[in-house]
């Protein structure tokens, strides 16, 4: 697996001619899966790899995902931070045992507070969780008691999000089924509408749909991805795509690669929109130009930029053009309106 | 002409048929045609079969066929006469067919005629043309339903063609037949003696044979003299793909071969034959028989049913013919898919080959794009060419709520006929110019049981209706006319009737002139934009509980938007009803990192696909489908 990662990381860097000392790495993500489970050795070697190849700086974001099941202790996560972690996410996903045993994780409450704990201890300011909402039977009450309880332990970063069933989920099919309901639409808009006054209220920035940082603690990983910049996924699950680890292994070592992904040019304009108007910050303009050659304005439905803005749903900044908080609760509609 | 009469059939059977009469197949000679010149016209009779929906009238005519050995006797023989697939769906004919049969009867062979008629109130106009070809007919009677609204209907049709009237009650082997209190009622509502009604039963032959031998004794042959100047009168005509317009028409008075039109216009007879059934060519069509002429008409537009046709050197009066039919519900007709409007404009182009009694308009609507303003006969009509035009065409389409021709009085003097709500004069033009507005009314028959008699007085009442008459057909059955607007009855009149009599209450309508009505125009609007779709011309009693339904209906079939939807219903500039639909508060999907973006997009490409298909009406999107649950849904 790691001669298969490192092979596949150095090839990739080459083809695309990343391999410069000169473009610093912005960042770097350890996720997919349970990471934390590998030998601390392996990541010592990619890391090396990148330093090698590129130049990762005192600045590079280095962020791992984390399993709150697993019983790491501190000293391993210090040893994760000596090699060059930085940056430490734990899927929580609830602070209730029925729903994670609905979920299917084999985490408990506290064995996910304990994790949260002993990482805010290592990585101070630097440790990022998630929480999902929206469970079958789940009132506005239990949601916010929970999300209370969450701002009193969580450290500066948090993703909160609505719980989506995946189709060929066993509870995709027990939804079909009727055997279990899932909060309606009004429901589900006061649980997000909570959830932001609650996080707020906690010095909380609601800087993308699901996401909220205080101090400054964005993602600088996922906020690349929003702004648009450059990304090379690395590895069997970078897209949940490989669904056969030992033939994306035997590929990687034979031909140096897994695959290769590249966006058309329409495509990238569409996906800038669509991502930037999920974040805060929404589509910049200069940025959007450089990377499509053409103006944000112009390309945009004009009728419907004029509209969404007198209905308060998008402002026009002098360097971006951002949705409001009511605006990014509607981006899937705001989208399919503003792209011509 | 050769005789040939049919295999021996045995020893007390053959002799009691001899009695009563036997069918024979004539079969064409070398030629390939029928001779018919040596037919006297004392030896023909042209009939029709009268009655309502479902009581066997295409049952009773295979089995005429049969008997006649028009066609053999097989299990399939199944309702020869209905053609069309919808017509045999629905169990009732559409268009006039004919049949003609040879049957030996004491020592002579007759030709017989059967005149089909279509057995559906919005038909009545072409029933009465099939009757006018007639001489006599059978009023075929359910023995366990009893009388119809329609058997009411078209005994006063064939009462009023002055033809001689056979009563039959059929299907009087069912569990439920009561032939004698039917036969008491025949008596009571047409004057009909009890004891001459034929008691049968199509299905399982039972007295069948007993049938055309009646016909012989008591319907008079023609009156048309063999030598006096062709004349012939047309009843009914259809295209043929390969032959053009084939006319079926019964020849008065002559036998020339040459005919011109009364319309001037003058057609080369190529080919003249008997329906028996298929189209069989004979030697000619002399005074008294009915059969198809082939004229190299081109354009179903020409045959003008009623028109009567003359030897050229000849011409005299006309036959009385008939008033045209009248288009009497207007509905615009769209396709679901835009993109279909040339598809579609060449399925109705030629869906109109074979019913010229639909009228057709072009008609652009802002919320239903391009489309047809079709004129119908009836709702049943208006059904039937939609069913047709989905079966035998794969279309997709939206039918606007049917309008019926309004006529506006001018206090200038002029005239105006509205067949679209859009045509309809605004209000304010309507106090400062209009005299009066008018509405097409009829005269109605209902017959039902007698335990929901109170509540079809309350239905007739809320739809404005004035009773005329109220007669028991015997100690359960009643008879109501009412005299009702036609807008009434073509807005879910006969589903709320079937409804209410658990769909045991028949009925049928005829038109009955005009009168004046207090109409006003509602228009529905979105974010104050109207909909040019949903006006419609309603009675100012009614206008504030439709308007309410409607708006309520709108809302549940619009989704909810960026910014909020007003729905309003408006009379001129007065909004009667209103509901509003709040904006989208989220619809947002959760997770957007790495590999949901693909999905994302995926996702982003199906809505844009879904807002081309949108029409957007004061910023609001509706979707064509939307329209059309909205139309096809009235409740």
């Amino acid at each position: 697996m790691e001669h298969a990662l490192i092979t596949e990381l150095e090839t990739e860097l080459v083809q695309w001619g990343l391999d410069q000392k000169s473009r610093p790495v912005r960042s770097v993500y350890f996720g997919g899966g349970t990471p934390s489970l590998a030998r601390p050795s392996m990541f010592k070697s990619i890391l090396g790899v990148l330093d090698r190849l590129c130049h990762l700086t005192k600045n590079t974001e280095i962020s791992m995902e984390g399993n709150p099941s697993s019983m790491i202790s501190v000293k391993s996560l210090r040893s994760l931070r000596g090699i060059g972690i930085n940056r430490y996410s734990l899927g929580v996903q609830s602070f209730q045992n029925h729903i994670l045993r609905e979920l299917g994780r084999d985490h408990t409450s506290s064995s996910a507070l304990r994790s949260l704990l002993e990482a805010r201890l290592v990585w101070p300011g630097r440790v990022s969780m998630d929480l999902i909402m929206g469970h079958a039977g789940q009132t506005l009450d239990d949601w916010t008691k929970e999300l209370r309880f969450t701002m009193d332990v969580v450290d500066d970063h948090i993703s909160l999000y609505h719980l989506t069933v995946e189709p060929g989920t066993e509870l995709h099919s027990t939804v079909a089924r009727g055997m279990v309901t899932l909060p309606d639409n009004d429901l589900g808009t006061d649980m997000y509408e909570a959830m932001i006054e609650l996080t707020s209220q906690a010095g909380f920035e609601h800087y993308e749909v699901s996401n909220f940082a205080r101090n400054g603690a964005y993602s600088i990983h996922n906020s690349g991805h929003w702004l648009g910049i450059d990304y090379l996924g690395i590895g069997p699950g970078a897209h949940g795509r490989i669904r056969d680890p030992a033939g994306w292994m035997h590929q990687c070592t034979e031909l140096g690669t897994g695959r290769t992904q590249a966006i058309d040019a329409e495509e990238a304009k569409r996906e800038l929109i669509v991502l930037g108007m999920r974040t805060k910050l929404g589509v910049e303009l200069e940025m959007f130009e450089r990377n499509t050659g053409q103006e944000l304005l112009k390309y945009l439905d004009a009728d419907a930029t004029k509209a969404c803005i007198a209905a308060g749903l998008i402002t026009l900044r002098p360097l971006s053009l951002s949705p409001t908080e009511r605006g990014m609760a509607v981006a899937d509609e705001l989208v399919a309106r503003l792209i011509p | 002409m050769q005789h040939h009469t049919s295999s021996k059939a045995e020893g007390v059977t053959q002799a009691l048929k001899a009695d009563i009469g036997q069918g024979c197949r004539i079969h064409p000679n070398s030629q390939g045609v029928i001779e018919l010149e040596t037919f006297d016209i004392g030896q023909i009779r042209n009939f029709s079969i009268i009655a309502h929906v479902d009581h066997g009238k295409s049952t009773l005519a295979d089995r005429l066929l049969e008997l006649s050995q028009t066609i053999s006797k097989r299990k399939d023989n199944k309702q020869v006469l209905d053609k069309l697939k919808v017509e045999r769906e629905r169990g009732i004919t559409v268009k006039a067919q004919s049949a003609s049969m040879f049957y030996d009867y004491k020592g002579k062979r007759y030709l017989l005629n059967l005149i089909d008629t279509p057995g559906h109130m919005d038909f009545n106009f072409e029933v009465s043309r099939s009757l006018a070809a007639c001489q006599g007919t059978l009023l075929l009677v359910d023995a366990a339903q009893g009388i119809q609204a329609q058997t009411v209907a078209n005994f006063y049709l064939a009462y009023g063609q002055d033809i001689a009237i056979i009563p039959v009650i059929n299907k009087i082997d069912l569990p439920a037949a009561d032939p004698e209190r039917v036969a008491s009622q025949i008596e009571v509502a047409f004057e009909l003696p009890a004891s001459e009604c034929l008691q049968i039963s199509a299905k399982s032959n039972l007295n069948v044979d007993q049938i055309l031998p009646t016909i012989i004794e008591n319907v008079p042959s023609p009156s048309g003299n063999i030598n006096k100047p062709f004349k012939a009168l047309l009843f009914d005509s259809w295209y043929d793909t390969y032959v053009g317009v084939i006319c079926l028409m019964a020849v008065i008075d002559g036998r020339d071969k040459i005919v011109s039109a009364f319309s001037e216009r003058r057609y080369e007879v190529s080919e003249t034959g008997i329906m028996y059934p298929e189209q069989t060519p004979s030697s000619s069509l002399q005074a008294g028989q009915v059969g198809y002429f082939v004229l190299n008409m081109k354009a179903l537009s020409e045959s003008h049913v009623g028109d009567t046709f003359f030897d050229h050197k000849h011409i005299g009066t006309p036959m009385p013919g008939f008033t045209p039919a009248k288009p009497m519900v207007w509905a615009g007709i769209f396709p679901i898919d835009t993109a279909d409007f040339e598809k579609l404009d060449h399925s109705i182009a030629k869906l109109t080959l074979s019913d010229s009694s639909v009228v057709i308009q072009k008609e652009t609507s802002t919320a239903l794009g391009q489309g047809w303003r079709l004129g119908f006969l009836g709702t049943l009509h208006m059904d039937v060419f939609r069913q047709r035009l989905e079966q035998e065409y794969d279309a997709n389409i939206i039918i606007t709520a049917p309008t019926v021709p309004y006529k506006i009085d001018y206090r200038d003097g002029t005239q105006k006929l509205i067949r679209n709500p859009t045509e309809f004069p605004d209000l304010d033009e309507v106090n400062a110019k209009v005299k009066s507005v008018q509405e097409p009314m009829v005269k109605s028959t209902i017959i039902f049981q007698n335990d929901c008699l109170g509540d079809i007085m309350v239905l007739c009442g809320s739809r404005r209706g004035v009773q005329l008459e109220h007669t028991y057909l015997d100690e359960n059955r009643v008879l109501l006319k009412y005299r009702l607007p036609l807008a009434e009855v073509v807005t879910d009149f006969h589903d709320e009737l079937k409804g209410i009599s658990s769909g045991f209450a028949s009925f049928d309508y005829e038109e009955d002139g005009y009168d004046d009505a207090d109409l006003v125009k509602m228009n529905i609007t979105l974010n104050s934009k109207p909909v040019d779709a949903l006006s419609i011309i309603l009675h100012r009693s009614q206008a504030e509980t439709v308007s309410r339904d409607w708006v309520k209906r709108l809302k549940a079939l619009l989704s909810r938007q960026l910014f909020e939807i007003v729905i309003q219903a408006t009379i001129g500039n007065k909004v009667i009803a209103r509901e509003g639909l709040s904006a989208l508060r989220k619809n947002v999907i959760a997770k957007c990192y790495g590999g949901d973006v693909s999905r994302k997009m995926k996702l982003l490409n199906k809505q844009k696909e879904g807002k081309k298909r949108m029409k957007a009406i004061g910023g609001v999107e509706v979707s064509q489908e939307a329209f059309y649950d909205f139309m096809s849904k009235k409740k």
